[in-house]
């Protein structure tokens, strides 16, 4: 019969972390609110069952976590703002008080700068972002069963209340700027892309025998090097040369000044070019029948850069998708 | 030549490769990276609050979705920044946009790129950005006297306070402020206990109070804690000669009787030595409430006061200043709290409120409190750590002299209904050891941060 999880229920959570939720609750002060400890607990629970139990959804009882792990989990949570999220869930007055005289205008602010960095007006379009927040965070809407659901039950702590609150905002903003709004086609910013040195060639390349060779050749490189690549490596490019963010912005993003986003980028970009090229560089030995192939020179490996370029056949979501950090990147 | 022209070449071949894999990042099928982070996940990577590995996995995911790429944009733009700050900042990106031409679209803007048609907001907004400057810019040029800088007003709160605030009891923090009818009950019991008192050496403190009571006629009284016994007798004897009756309001001297002798203050349990009284005045009823205004401790406590001088004659809007050093507070309000050997300080009180001056108090920020509780006391220990203590086990505890958060109190303090005790004093070793006082004289220390009490 498979082990119960810990977190399958309030009764099984209180049977063997009822103390951890009463220090918990006092910890939080949910007392100021009026918060029940049963509410709390129950928040609490989620919180773990969500960690837990989502992580590692096809894993059996064995990997059920220890107490002490679900405890370190626990203490890192922000007390004072589930507490606070919890009472606003269950309409206590002075909760829901303090969360306005609190949070609202902060929300406003954010509402308002979200709407800017979207090239719409702030203000008073800001605000009204920010209040139709506030239904949800009630709970105007009744769920299956016909209890009021507020949108704090989906707060669990693992971060300040203040930024959830914002990354909501940015999702519904987002959302209902991606569907008011007309998308431009991929294929023609594709173009746009073009490097000038290839646009500017008019003129078909002569017949080279060995281009698909020299393309074949790139292609094995280029996926060696992919695989290198870790996945903020791959969140930087991304932002950098398709959604076009400056290096400011990325920064802003990713929390890292924009110096350093500058030098990141330069040396991925010289690195992956320098893990193709010792690639290219490095002799084929023969296997599973496909003869050996010797080493590039430099002016070939010129060429394959060239011939991969201006062509791109390539399909590298495979190679994308799959990453090996044991292999080892060429960096000056 | 050749070498440079190769180096170039190499960049450019850079370059095009990065670009080639960034967007085969953006063609790669996303229903194979999983689905998008909830909100609290969002919330979670942009504070840094996810393990490593989950890090690694969503932003594997992030790479290849534009959505939550997008998300993440606009969560970074909504940083928590002051809101002076940030509106300061929209208003120079609001003028900077009216400077600019309407053909500079950003390049950077994902959807609308290649198009150079002026969007209808930046219209709108050019007027009132244009009214907002022009306000900002005269406020900037018309200051306030009292925010002069080549004053130094933090020696007296009153001068840097809006006008209907009072400035705060000069009593310590760790003590409740005094009534009115306190201090009157106060110089009554001097002046009964010790009549012999009145002809003793005033301290500096009466000193300025005879200053006040004569503002027009009192000779010029040495600011500080200057002691010369001649210029004290002197001064003394020439407020005793020009005694009035004195004022009804604010603070009138008690049981109405005027002369020098119903204004002595020796009471003040600071006070080293008795004083001589001083004369009422006719122009400013007020009343020497306590001791000098409280030096600041080794650990930073302070008085509501947050200097230990008092210019006396410096002028203020024209008027002389020692009489609004005098001025009694309001029960209730602000109270300072100064770093030690610092220029920061707080301003906290009602209704939770909270301030940071990082100026002597030229200039003030509003914080977010924790809490709507009245704050009675406070410890700062630096310029970032602070502790502040109130009403119903209010206490509150800052490590970055920004963020404040609430210290859960101690359960054991709870009456009997539940209730928490109002905190009236609070002393603090580090950021992790405070010790509350409540108002029924009950202590209590933690060593941690609020994790854990003793009663003490």
């Amino acid at each position: 019969m498979p082990k119960e999880s810990p977190f399958a229920s309030l009764d099984v959570f209180l049977a063997r972390y009822a103390p951890l939720a009463a220090e918990l609750h006092a910890r939080a002060g949910a007392a100021r609110w009026g918060l029940p400890r049963e509410a709390f607990a129950e928040a609490l629970r989620r919180s773990a069952e969500k960690r837990f139990a989502g992580a590692q959804p096809d894993a059996g009882p064995a990997a059920a976590p220890d107490a002490a792990e679900v405890r370190a989990y626990l203490e890192s949570l922000h007390l004072e703002d589930l507490a606070l999220a919890c009472a606003c869930s269950q309409g206590l007055e002075e909760a829901w008080e303090f969360f306005i005289a609190h949070f609202r205008q902060d929300l406003r602010i954010a509402a308002s700068a979200m709407l800017r960095a979207s090239g719409q007006a702030g203000g008073a379009r800001g605000e009204e972002l920010a209040d139709s927040l506030y239904a949800d965070l009630y709970g105007v809407r009744s769920g299956a069963d016909g209890r009021r659901k507020s949108l704090f039950e989906y707060f669990h702590g693992r971060s300040k209340l203040a930024t959830w609150l914002r990354a909501v905002l940015a999702q519904r903003q987002v959302d209902l700027f991606r569907t008011a709004s007309r998308t431009v086609s991929l294929e023609e910013e594709r173009e746009g892309a073009v490097p000038r040195e290839l646009a500017a060639c008019t003129d078909p390349p002569p017949a080279d025998p060995d281009r698909e060779k020299y393309v074949r050749r790139f292609e094995s490189a280029l996926t060696a090097a992919l695989a290198i690549l870790a996945p903020r490596e791959r969140l930087i490019l991304a932002c950098y040369y398709v959604d076009q963010l400056t290096l400011a912005e990325i920064g802003r993003m990713l929390r890292e000044h924009e110096s350093t986003v500058s030098r990141q980028l330069e040396r991925l970009r010289r690195a992956l070019h320098d893990t193709v090229t010792a690639a290219l560089q490095r002799a084929i030995p023969a296997v599973n029948g496909r003869p050996a192939e010797p080493p590039l020179d430099a002016a070939q490996v010129e060429l394959a850069f060239e011939y991969a370029l201006e062509d791109w056949p390539f399909d590298l979501s495979r190679a994308l998708s799959a990453r090996d950090p044991s292999a080892e990147r060429q960096e000056e | 030549m050749d070498l440079h022209d190769r180096d170039d070449s190499k960049l450019r071949r850079q370059e095009a490769l990065a670009r080639r894999i960034g967007q085969a990042l953006d063609e790669m099928d996303t229903r194979n990276s999983g689905q998008c982070p909830d909100g609290e996940i969002l919330a979670a990577y942009a504070e840094a609050g996810l393990s490593p590995a989950a890090v690694e996995k969503w932003e594997s995911h992030f790479a290849t979705c534009v959505r939550c790429r997008k998300i993440l944009q606009v969560l970074a733009v909504s940083v928590d920044t002051p809101l002076a700050e940030k509106e300061v900042a929209h208003l120079g990106e609001l003028v900077a946009a009216v400077s600019t031409s309407a053909e500079k679209g950003s390049p950077r803007d994902v959807v609308g790129r290649g198009r150079s048609v002026i969007p209808i907001w930046r219209r709108s907004w050019v007027a009132p950005a244009i009214g907002i400057a022009a306000v900002l810019i005269v406020w900037l040029v018309m200051r306030p006297p009292w925010r002069a800088p080549e004053q130094r007003p933090p020696q007296n709160l009153i001068a840097q306070a809006p006008k209907e605030e009072l400035p705060p009891n000069p009593a310590p923090l760790e003590t409740a402020p005094p009534s009115r009818e306190r201090e009157q009950a106060q110089e009554q019991n001097a002046e009964q206990a010790s009549p012999a008192k009145k002809e003793s050496v005033p301290s500096a403190q009466e000193q300025r109070s005879l200053a006040q009571g004569q503002p027009q006629n009192a000779p010029a009284v040495p600011s500080g804690g200057i002691r010369d016994s001649n210029i004290d007798n002197r001064i003394s004897a020439e407020a005793q000669a020009k005694a009035q009756p004195p004022a009804p309001a604010p603070a009138p001297s008690s049981a109405g009787a005027p002369g020098p002798s119903t204004m002595a203050d020796a009471a003040a349990p600071a006070a080293p030595a008795p004083r001589a009284a001083a004369p009422s005045s006719t122009a400013q009823s007020v009343i020497v409430t306590e001791a000098a205004p409280q030096v600041e401790k080794a650990n930073g406590t302070v008085s509501s006061s947050p200097q230990a001088e008092i210019r006396a004659n410096l002028p203020v809007n024209g008027r002389s200043f020692a009489p609004l050093a005098q001025l009694k507070t309001a029960p209730g309000n602000t109270m300072f709290v100064k770093a030690p050997g610092s220029s920061v300080q707080w301003r906290v009180g009602k209704g939770g409120s909270v301030e940071r001056s990082s100026d002597n108090g030229m200039t003030w920020v509003s914080q977010m409190s924790p809490s709507q509780q009245d704050w009675l006391a406070g410890a700062a220990l630096s310029e970032k750590v602070c502790w502040l203590a109130g009403n119903k086990g209010a206490i509150a505890r800052t490590v970055d002299g920004e963020r404040w958060d609430l210290i859960p109190p101690p359960a054991q303090a709870a009456a009997t209904g539940g209730g928490m005790p109002d905190w009236t004093g609070i002393t603090a070793r580090d950021a992790l050891n405070a010790t509350v006082t409540a108002a029924d004289g009950r202590k209590f220390n933690t060593p941690d941060r609020g994790l854990t009490w003793q009663p003490q």
